[in-house]
């Protein structure tokens, strides 16, 4: 098992930095809207998400640097400069559904077939254990 | 895209179908024993659709959660302590 990896896990990282946030955020918005703090928490949730992958993934690199640039978090595809190699083309049943996932995985607009799969999968593991996440602090929190 | 692409062999094809299917939840990869790429494709798409829609229903749970807690002081004292 790889050492310098092994310590502390995924979702731990992920659970940190999503309390930590919403420590913040519980501490910053007591006068502010239902909407606005909303808007606050999802991002919170986005951005734990791709810390949590150490920048491994284009969609994780994608969210940060969106979240830098804006200073806020939209879901919105970044086109990577990658060197061009011979992409695998899909037939062509597949491209509109090949084009709409690439519209929802952040940061894959400019992948071929197969690396579109691999981000997917990686975005959709993450994804889960977000939502794993904020579904065991919703239960703790409401059982108070 | 590129036009330069080369098509997809059926080997890759087969690979790429299967590994569709594994992207998918069991509850889901059920009913669709023999699917296509083109279905498959899609399926993951509303998939991923259902999980943003999730995180979206979970944040505004916290959120009015958060705003209880403002005004319900031990509890949220408990809560500060445990978020610290």
């Amino acid at each position: 098992m790889d050492l310098e990896h092994s310590s502390i896990s995924k979702p731990m990282i992920m659970a940190f930095h999503f309390l930590g946030a919403l420590s913040h955020i519980q501490k910053t918005t007591t006068h502010s809207t239902f909407v606005c703090r909303c808007h606050r928490i999802r991002c919170a949730a986005y951005t734990s998400m791709a810390l949590s992958t150490g920048g491994h993934s284009a969609w994780s690199r994608a969210l940060l640097r969106g979240k830098l640039r804006r200073g806020g978090l939209r879901k919105r595809a970044v086109i990577l400069q990658r060197p061009r190699k011979r992409a695998v083309r899909l037939e062509e049943g597949c491209q509109d559904g090949a084009d709409v996932l690439r519209r929802l995985v952040p940061g894959s607009a400019g992948m071929d077939s197969a690396e579109l799969l691999d981000e997917t999968a990686d975005y959709i593991r993450c994804l889960e254990e977000q939502v794993s996440l904020m579904r065991s602090i919703v239960n703790v929190v409401s059982s108070l | 895209m590129s036009s330069r692409g080369r098509r997809i062999t059926d080997e890759e094809m087969s690979e790429l179908v299967s590994k569709l299917q594994s992207l998918l939840p069991e509850s889901r990869r059920r009913s669709m024993s023999r699917a296509s790429a083109a279905k498959l494709l899609k399926e993951t798409c509303s998939y991923v659709k259902s999980l943003h829609r999730e995180v979206d229903d979970l944040s505004d749970r916290l959120s009015a959660l958060m705003a209880t807690l403002d005004a319900n002081s031990p509890q949220a004292d408990i809560i500060r302590g445990l978020l610290r």
